[in-house]
């Protein structure tokens, strides 16, 4: 598995990931995950598009990560295409709360009316 | 599914998730000789992981996956159109009861989605175990006609 992290347009992070993201593998989405929160950020695109497995050790630090998210109110979005892991997200009943979408641009637009949204209730804050 | 005796399978592994990708490979494998689709080992794939991942989180104390030989024991029955699967582990084990109740809900906890996982994606699912003696997690995939 591989984790790959990039802001972009100063007010969002991709994080792209890649591979079987099992018990085995996914620490390392955790550690990438808290590392990108602890630093600030508020928005995470998580593009799981390249992901083949997905298990619930994987779907906890996306429901952890849309947690953390949205106690500073932010969000996260999470882009998935491949069936077998869209299943997962589906009949666990989270791809509400995870934003899921079928591509990044459609993911980022779903960030930026969160962010919109945010920046709407928040009278003279920094969204 | 035929009269046959089921050919079985056994995977005696040590309690450890880099060995979860091992029987992936292993069901993966065993499951397309019994006829089953892509997407119905898919599933099944899911619910044998999340049975390895019940032995993995919960089985063991800190101690004993640290300076024991725990182990987790798959089996796989192959027949002509069916997958069984069973996960045993000699660990603390639990009262199924408890386990299995509160797993009933709609929408679980996030951390009870083992359960409700192998039971959405496979075909029966049987949970045996009590405090102190170990548990086993049977479930059955069938071929989708």
């Amino acid at each position: 598995m591989a984790v790959k992290t990039q802001a972009l347009e100063d007010w969002y992070v991709f994080v792209g990931v890649s591979g079987e993201l099992d018990a085995y593998m996914a620490p390392e989405l955790r550690e990438t995950v808290e590392k990108v929160l602890d630093g600030g950020a508020r928005w995470l695109l998580i593009d799981l598009s390249e992901v083949e497995y997905l298990d619930s050790v994987g779907l906890g630090i996306l429901i952890g990560a849309a947690q953390r998210a949205g106690e500073r109110r932010g969000d996260i979005a999470v882009v998935c295409t491949r069936p077998n892991v869209l299943r997962v997200l589906e009949v666990s009943g989270t791809k509400e709360l995870l934003n899921v979408v079928g591509t990044v641009e459609e993911a980022r637009t779903r960030l930026a009316a969160s962010r919109d949204q945010a920046m709407s209730e928040t009278s003279g804050g920094e969204a | 599914m035929s009269n046959l005796k089921p050919d079985v399978l056994r995977l005696d592994l040590p309690c450890r998730d880099k060995y979860l990708q091992v029987v992936r490979l292993a069901l993966h494998g065993a499951a397309s000789r019994a006829g089953l689709t892509i997407e119905d080992i898919e599933d099944l794939t899911v619910a044998v992981s999340e049975a390895c991942n019940n032995v993995l989180y919960h089985a063991f104390d800190e101690e004993t996956l640290r300076t024991g030989n725990p182990r987790m024991l798959i089996t796989l029955l192959i027949s002509d159109g069916e997958v069984r699967v069973e996960v045993e582990d000699q660990g603390r084990g639990f009262d199924p009861k408890h386990v299995l109740a509160a797993d009933q809900s709609e929408l679980p906890a996030t951390q009870s989605y083992g359960l409700y996982l192998i039971r959405a994606f496979t075909d029966e699912m049987k949970v045996e175990s009590a405090p102190g003696s170990g548990t086993k997690v049977s479930f059955v995939k069938r071929v989708s006609r």
